[in-house]
């Protein structure tokens, strides 16, 4: 074993580029006649033919043919590199196969022939869907079924269709009617299936336990409609503004089942008395909803404000007495620090108040935890009649796809607005980056750590 | 056993320890300087390499700084370029030919450039495409002229007329004067009515297919493209190379199958001191895409030369569009400024942040203000531009400060640009850059040059050489201290500091009889500094001594740092 070490070390050693050419290449050049360099050959040290006209400058003529500046083939690395390459032969595989599949697509041109195999599908009215299905669902992948002018120029028929790994499940339709302009007028009517099976409880209010995870399963039908008008314009300092009033009617039926997450009790067996829990929910949901904004850029915003107000009644359509109002406001500003930074605040409020003695279903309730919300929680970590939340981002731009962010969340739930006191609020604070491509943030991951712990998240639509 | 153990684990440490310096260039001996590298015999065909340009991207922004963490040699700093004679010049190869930096060229030679072959395409046509290009953004075809030369047509942007073709012009004559190998090109102009198409031409449509070429697809391309009051069109040809195209080289590793190729192509001098003469002609889309092997016969020996090609992405111009603001100053993905834009939350702001107005649309994005010739970055990193030391940076910047304003001037007049003033404006600002480029590698070198042997006017043998630095005006001659001394093997002598008295033009002479020259060679180091700092630049190691009793220099090696 000793000797075969020493054996490798020998090795080592004299595979050691540079060394042999050291020795090659005149190394005895400065020592005195008579000295014990006697290795290089005499004919290396007579002198040559004519000195050089120019100073410095040797003349072509004084080399003789087949002459090498170095006297071997050098390797292209150290031994270094040689016994590095062990640990990292998994790399280089890699290495090999990626160079392989990228020559692959470019020469067999396949970025443009997938780009024509979508403009097909989209000739055949099918468009591929990737992104999440909301909060806590992860992944989804789905298809769009669809025709914007769907028997006329100004119908609009979608058909969406996506599942996640985790098995929620949500398709839909909708047809929308251009009744005048470009969206000035519309009437959209729609209907949509959810299967949620993993859904979070972990108890009602802001001293909820985190220890008290449960899981249910929420499977919602609802159809409705929507009457509403939309503007765009432009200020005289090239901001872009829009304008979106809408009523709306809905019919939502909902039933809850057992959660399908083995590691968590159902919520059934730990809060038997929630509202909505024991036979779901058939209600009617109608109201207004507007939103306003004047941003730089819609999708990416760096500077401007955005608003947006709900009011709703809902009414059981059924013997259970969930009658309640649903209300809320959000206001989002973006004020830029210098063309690469902007600071971001959202506040957000949510209100559920019953009406009439009524009751509100806990799956209508407002809630707080989550990429979208509160990051450092869990998602619905928090479910209460109201929730107030404050969003501050510090974003950046390190590359010109993405952004770094610095943020803090801080939020609270309350059985009413009234009770929303400054010791209630419930923090988290953490970094994580955006991703961006030409319509703004398509991926975002958040690190976020609150008094419950460190979490990460990934999410395709940005709430803000 | 303990012992032995140790002892191994110490050798074993040992081995993976970076070795001392491991300096291969040509020594000084009585042998003169290589002129000539001989990598020029003949070699059995290469097979054509296909490289991918995503994973060139990938491969230099990912994977190559890892690769070369882990090359333990380099922990010291690159080691020195191999292929160096004993004056710290590049011999000629099939690399890189000594050109206006040996012999200044005239002002035609520069014009003229790589253009030894029978002149442009005649312009009556017809003109038959044979294909579409097969590489580069810029719209163009390949075409048989009606003498059956293959020529590669390329387009400037109908929004940036004269931006791509211009700024290849002006830098096929300047690299081809540094002593690259270029492509030989030609503002032609001509009527698209002498266009036709050849029955087996194809193109590669929006789907991804190939397909026959049609007229439509003619008809389309020059739709895009500006012409000219009369009608006729602007465009640049590019003859097709004497050869076989093998494909790209690399900036790194060797050429398996080329059994000339010798030394890691990111220790070549040519190489890495190109890295200088690009940051010069702000030539940002350099890479390996942008770099073939043709397998050519020459003097009845086969063998690959090495050219530099496509430098529509030259000093303002990003080809299609004027350069972006970040062209020359970052990486596409830059790790080293997004960590710092990182780390300090945003408050790093780039250097190029910050919109510069071009100035005229011909000439692009293309300023000297902000130009720092030692930050100056390409697209993606590049292994031997990596590697550049100090020395190899000199030796770049010897080859930039050796066009003269008028030559530059000639160069530009060889894009034939409709806009005077934009031509101005570009000569103004290469000079500028010139000068940063002198200013800042010469200072940091030193400067001391062109070492010989002078007599005296007492019949003494006398060591002289130039001060660039002073030669170019970047520091007072009266500001210049130098020094020397005598190094036998190991032993040195003392230092002995001078000034040059009258060195107006900065010509530095050794004192006569203040060194002997012994029959043996000895080591002469020498070093300069300006009176106010207090470093001494690095030294040079000049090799001197008799023969044929005749005192002479036989080279000298420059110290890296």
């Amino acid at each position: 074993m000793s000797s075969a070490v020493c054996a490798l070390v020998a090795a080592l050693l004299a595979a050691a580029p540079g060394a042999a050419a050291q020795s090659a290449q005149g190394a005895c050049a400065s020592s005195k006649p008579n000295s014990a360099c006697t290795a290089i050959p005499q004919t290396a040290l007579e002198p040559r033919a004519s000195p050089s006209t120019a100073p410095g400058l040797p003349s072509p003529a004084d080399t003789a043919d087949g002459d090498r500046i170095v006297d071997r083939p050098i390797a292209p690395h150290g031994a270094g590199w040689k016994v590095a390459r062990v640990p990292l032969a998994p790399f280089l595989l890699f290495g090999t196969g990626f160079e392989k599949g990228l020559k692959r697509l470019e020469y067999d041109h396949l970025q443009l022939k997938l780009k024509h195999w979508m403009q097909q599908l989209e000739r055949k009215h099918i468009q591929p869907m990737l992104g999440g299905l909301g909060t806590g669902t992860g992944f989804a992948v789905g298809v769009k079924i669809f025709d914007h002018e769907f028997l006329h120029r100004r119908v609009r028929l979608e058909i969406p269709l996506q599942q996640s790994p985790s098995n929620y499940l949500q398709y839909g339709s909708l047809l929308a009617f251009n009744l005048a302009g470009e969206r000035a007028l519309f009437l959209e009517f729609s209907a949509q299936f959810r299967n949620r099976p993993k859904e979070d409880f972990f108890g009602l209010g802001n001293d909820s336990v985190a220890a008290f995870r449960t899981t249910y399963k929420l499977v919602d039908r609802s159809a409705g409609a929507a009457l509403g008008t939309e503007f765009f314009g432009r200020t005289n300092r090239g901001m872009k503004s829009g304008v979106r009033l809408e009523a709306s009617a809905r019919y939502i039926n909902t039933n809850i089942y057992g959660g399908l997450d083995d590691n968590f009790p159902v919520t059934q067996a730990v809060f038997p008395t929630l509202n909505g829990l024991a036979r779901g929910s058939s209600l009617l949901r109608y109201g207004f909803s507007g939103s306003y904004y004047i941003l730089d850029n819609p999708s990416d915003p760096h500077a401007g404000f955005r608003a947006r107000a709900k009011y709703y009644r809902v009414d059981s359509r059924n013997s259970d007495p969930f009658n309640f109002n649903e209300s809320g406001a959000t206001a989002e500003g973006y004020i830029p620090l210098g063309k690469p930074r902007t600071l971001a605040l959202r506040l957000l409020s949510e209100f559920r108040s019953a009406r009439n003695g009524g009751r509100v279903p806990f799956y209508h309730l407002p809630f707080l935890g989550g990429s979208s919300t509160m990051r450092g929680f869990r998602e619905f970590r928090f479910y209460d009649n109201a929730a107030l939340l404050i969003n501050l981002e510090y974003r950046y731009r390190v590359w010109k796809a993405l952004d770094l962010v610095v943020f803090h969340d801080n939020g609270q739930v309350a059985p009413r607005g009234a009770d929303f006191t400054w010791e209630r609020f419930r923090g988290g604070f953490g970094g994580g980056m955006r991703v961006k491509g030409k319509k703004g943030a398509t991926l975002q991951f958040f690190v976020g750590r609150s008094s419950e712990g460190t979490r990460y998240y990934i999410s395709f639509k940005p709430e803000f | 056993m303990p012992r032995l153990r140790a002892l191994l684990t110490a050798l074993l440490a040992a081995s993976l320890v970076a070795p001392p310096f491991a300096d291969a260039r040509q020594k000084p001996s009585r042998r003169r300087a290589l002129a000539v590298d001989n990598d020029m015999k003949d070699i059995p065909e290469p097979k054509r390499y296909r490289d991918a340009q995503f994973y060139d991207f990938f491969d230099a922004t990912f994977f190559q700084q890892p690769r070369q963490t882990f090359d333990l040699t380099r922990w010291n700093g690159p080691r020195p370029a191999y292929n160096v004679n004993s004056e710290d010049q590049v011999p000629d190869s099939s690399w890189f030919t000594n050109r206006n930096a040996r012999r200044l060229m005239s002002l035609d030679e520069i014009r003229r450039g790589p253009n030894n072959g029978g002149g442009p395409p005649e312009t009556r046509g017809p003109w038959t495409i044979i294909g579409r290009k097969e590489s580069g953004i810029t719209p163009g075809f390949r075409m048989k002229d009606a003498a059956g030369e293959v020529w590669f047509i390329k387009f400037d942007s109908l929004e940036n007329p004269e931006l791509a073709t211009g700024a290849e012009m002006v830098s096929t004559k300047l690299y081809y004067a540094s002593g690259y190998n270029t492509t030989e090109n030609y503002i032609v102009r001509f009527d698209p009515a002498i266009v036709q198409i050849a029955p087996d031409a194809t193109i590669v449509d929006s789907t991804g297919f190939e397909c026959a070429m049609a007229p439509a697809d003619v008809t389309e391309m020059m739709k895009q493209v500006p012409k000219l009051a009369d009608g006729r069109v602007r465009a640049m040809a590019s003859r097709l190379l004497a050869g076989k195209p093998k494909g790209p080289f690399k900036y790194h590793g060797r050429r398996k199958d080329d059994p000339n190729d010798w030394i890691p192509h990111e220790h070549r001098r040519e190489l890495r001191g190109l890295r200088v003469v690009a940051s010069w002609l702000n030539d940002n889309d350099i890479r390996e895409r942008n770099t073939l092997d043709m397998y050519v016969t020459e003097n009845g020996k086969r063998f690959l030369r090495h050219y530099l090609i496509d430098y529509g992405s030259s000093l303002g111009s990003d080809t299609l569009f004027p350069n972006i603001d970040r062209a020359g100053f970052e990486y596409i993905f830059d790790g080293g400024e997004i960590g710092k834009s990182a780390m300090s939350l945003g408050l790093y702001q780039p250097p190029w942040l910050g919109n510069r107005p071009v100035r005229y649309a011909s000439v692009g994005n293309f300023e000297a203000g902000t130009f720092r010739p030692e930050r100056w970055k390409p697209n993606y990193p590049i292994m031997a531009f990596d590697n550049l030391t100090a020395v190899d940076a000199y030796w770049g910047a010897r080859i930039v400060l050796s066009f003269t304003d008028a030559q530059i001037r000639a160069a530009v007049e060889s894009a034939e640009y409709s806009d005077k003033a934009a031509a101005e404006y570009l000569v103004q600002t290469l000079i500028e850059r010139r000068e940063r480029i002198g200013r800042h590698w010469l200072q940091l070198a030193g400067g001391l040059d062109h070492f010989r042997m002078v007599t005296g006017t007492n019949g003494e043998m006398a060591m002289q050489f130039d001060d660039l630095t002073v030669q170019r005006g970047y520091a007072e001659p009266a500001e210049r201290i130098y020094r020397h001394r005598v190094r036998n093997g190991k032993k040195a002598g003392p230092w002995h500091e001078f000034k040059a008295a009258g060195n107006l033009d900065g010509v530095v002479s050794l004192k006569p009889g203040s060194v002997a020259f012994p029959s043996w060679e000895q080591v002469i180091e020498v070093q300069v500094r300006n009176a106010p700092e207090s470093r001494w630049s690095p030294g040079v190691a000049v090799t001197a001594g008799v023969d044929a009793g005749e005192a002479r220099i036989f080279g000298w090696v420059r110290a890296e740092s």
